[in-house]
């Protein structure tokens, strides 16, 4: 289907011209050939009209005299006129004469009517009463053949057709020539922007013309490059500036980042050094007290024997202490050997631990199965350590103590958690729980060094994982943490995440 | 001088008649004095007068027999020129003038057409004569009346009624014929 929207200026441009001159045209010769046809027919009237009046004054006295012979030779003078067909001349009584051209067929009707002026397909019908001293005494009838007008009119619609397509030549060279005035400019404006968007090169500029509005058109074309390639470098510029900042930035982040590892090795190392180097002082304080309790117990009053007492306990807790500093420490620094492991034995083999070194006390352990984890074993052995002694310990004053180790799924995240019904923990002060030597229960109710959740903590978080706890007091506490999965959405709100806590830290 | 195609055209016409386009049923249904009287009413419309009033009647005389009696009436009837027609055949026979009287011309001197019936075959010379240069159409079906002073006179050719015109005696007489008619005549002598 022919769109003309989609045609190329220069088409449309040549198109308008052309229709509007042929229409034009063809209407004008149009108007010409019907002017022509009606001016003819209108002339045959005319020049019949005269000729039939001719005849009929002409035919009068014979006609009044029936004098027939001399009516034919009246009307034979029609020959002349090649146009003529018949004549037929009538009486008062009817057809008195004829006249019929050669190769002509006679067909005069019977009677005529007065005044006849009658053009059909092939005809003009024209009668014309013959009145003698104002009475009607007879009539003639002309016929006449059209095909002198048809000519005519044939050769004149030939020259109009002619003249058409002369002028439609004349006009369509004339437009191809025309036209490009308008269309080159566009042309050229439009080929300079195509190149501008396949090759983003703004120094290009659109040639201007003319100084009509597509000149203007390009002018401010022009404009918008160079607005364009101004934005453009601006953007350049920022982008660069940017990327200087960011690189600054990141540098100085580096540095700070090194500075910070740094440190923070120093100062792990000086406290793994600290703890250890104190451990051989603290050895020889606890083997020459102990030496003093047994050598010299019975020189000993009883005051004196507890104070030795007394000092030989701060020095095993002290060596606890230094224990559980370094296993804080080892946690921290050891490298990360992430392997698939059997949780549930890991966390079986703990509790048959705990449950060994306190035989006497009776808890049910409940340790779900099959659930394997993806994580560094000795880091999760030291998690897990701490936090079934942690259950261990608090539902120590139970009756019936129980502790529940098993994972869940919520909403795609591995969450283990380990549970028990012990002392609990006053959740107002769950924000001090994962800190280094911060203790919700004094050891008068519970021993401990107050860094084994900071342990735990630490060994979750190396593996970029969550921890939180939930309890009331007396009701029991419940231990979560994932592995490599941030701690899921909508938890209740008195789980608390700790996280910043540590790395705060 | 006889009309170039008077042979040719008499020809045509019998041939015409043969084939029965000449005259249309009704035109031979006439009697000879009916067509007579027809064409003395036309000479009438193609002949003028010398100072022709426009109202006053035309007079046409009659003398001796009057073959167009039953036609009388339809001729008084009749209007050339918005001038009624007015026959008047109570005239004297032309016998009574042999002697020449003047009087009596001058009576028919006062008509615009003289008919001179078959009757008078032997005085309308004189009678011709007695009207000299007067304004007066004379006709006749009398043989060779032209020939001896009258102006038209009626002759048979076969079947066909024909008139011969004498144009010059006409021309005389001031009367003016039209050329149309003089183009119908058998004979115009001038």
């Amino acid at each position: 289907m022919f769109n003309f929207n989609d045609r190329p200026i220069r088409s449309k441009l040549m198109l308008l011209i052309m229709l509007s001159v042929l229409v034009s045209i063809i209407l004008l010769g149009s108007v010409f050939v019907a002017y022509e046809f009606f001016s003819q027919r209108h002339n045959m009237e005319q020049e019949y009209g005269t000729t039939a009046k001719i005849i009929a004054d002409r035919s009068q006295a014979a006609l009044l005299f029936q004098d027939v012979a001399g009516l034919e030779e009246n009307l034979s003078s029609l020959r002349v006129k090649e146009d003529i067909l018949a004549g037929c001349l009538y009486g008062e009584s009817g057809l008195l004469a004829f006249f019929k051209a050669n190769n002509a067929v006679l067909d005069c009707p019977e009677t005529v009517q007065e005044g006849v002026r009658r053009f059909t397909a092939e005809h003009y019908l024209h009668s014309e009463a013959i009145v003698v001293d104002g009475e009607p005494v007879g009539s003639l009838l002309l016929k006449v053949s059209l095909e002198r007008l048809y000519t005519q009119l044939g050769f004149y619609v030939a020259m109009v057709l002619l003249f058409i397509s002369l002028i439609g030549s004349l006009a369509f060279f004339l437009s191809r020539y025309l036209q490009s005035y308008i269309a080159r400019p566009l042309l050229n404006l439009t080929s300079t922007a195509n190149e501008v968007a396949t090759t983003q090169n703004y120094d290009l500029t659109a040639r201007r013309e003319s100084g009509d509005e597509i000149g203007e058109l390009v002018d401010a074309f022009n404009s918008m490059l160079v607005t364009i390639k101004a934005q453009n470098e601006r953007i350049m510029q920022n982008t660069a500036e940017l990327d200087l900042k960011v690189e600054e930035a990141t540098q100085e982040l580096g540095q700070s980042n090194k500075e910070l590892a740094v440190a923070n090795k120093e100062l792990e190392a000086f406290s793994y050094s600290v703890s250890h180097d104190l451990r051989s002082p603290l050895r020889a304080i606890d083997g020459f007290t102990r030496a003093l309790e047994e050598d010299y117990a019975d020189q000993l009053d009883d005051l004196a024997s507890s104070y030795i007492h007394r000092a030989r306990k701060a020095a095993q807790k002290m060596g606890e202490l230094i224990s559980t500093l370094l296993q804080l420490s080892r946690v921290s620094r050891k490298e990360l050997e992430i392997t698939a492991l059997d949780f549930s034995a890991l966390a079986s083999s703990a509790c048959q631990h705990l449950q060994d070194q306190e035989p006497q006390r009776k808890v049910s352990i409940v340790v779900h199965p099959e659930i394997s984890a993806q994580a560094d074993s000795l880091l999760l052995q030291v998690a897990l350590d701490n936090l079934l002694s942690n259950a261990w310990k608090y539902s120590g004053n139970e009756a019936h103590a129980t502790i529940e180790v098993g994972c869940r799924d919520e909403q795609g995240v591995k969450v283990f958690f380990v549970r028990d019904n012990g002392a609990g923990f006053d959740k107002a002060y769950a924000g001090d729980l994962f800190t280094a030597f911060k203790r919700l229960h004094s050891d008068d109710e519970f021993e401990g060094t107050g860094i084994g959740l900071a342990t735990v903590a630490r060994a979750v978080h190396r593996h970029h994982g969550d921890i939180w706890a939930t309890s009331e007091i007396g009701q029991g506490a419940c231990f979560y943490f994932t592995l490599n999965q941030n701690r899921p959405m909508d938890r209740e709100s008195d789980a608390h995440s700790l996280s910043h806590e540590f790395n705060r830290a | 001088m006889p009309h170039r195609f008077s042979s040719l055209r008499a020809m045509i016409c019998i041939v015409s008649v043969a084939i029965g386009l000449c005259f249309s049923t009704g035109a031979f249904a006439r009697s000879e004095s009916e067509i007579k009287a027809f064409y003395l009413y036309n000479f009438i419309k193609f002949v003028t007068w010398p100072d022709e009033p426009t109202t006053a009647d035309i007079k046409i005389c009659i003398a001796g027999d009057n073959p167009f009696s039953a036609m009388t009436d339809k001729l008084n009837a009749r209007k050339v020129r918005n001038r009624q027609i007015s026959v008047q055949s109570e005239r004297l026979s032309s016998v009574n003038y042999s002697g020449g009287s003047l009087a009596a011309s001058a009576d028919f001197a006062d008509c615009s057409v003289l008919f001179l019936g078959a009757s008078e075959e032997n005085f309308y010379v004189a009678l011709v004569d007695d009207l000299g240069d007067s304004p007066v159409l004379t006709i006749s079906d009398i043989d060779g009346f032209i020939d001896d002073g009258g102006m038209i006179g009626f002759i048979k050719v076969g079947n066909v009624v024909r008139f011969d015109i004498n144009l010059k005696k006409a021309r005389k007489a001031g009367l003016k014929m039209s050329a149309k008619l003089l183009e119908l005549a058998n004979r115009v002598e001038q």
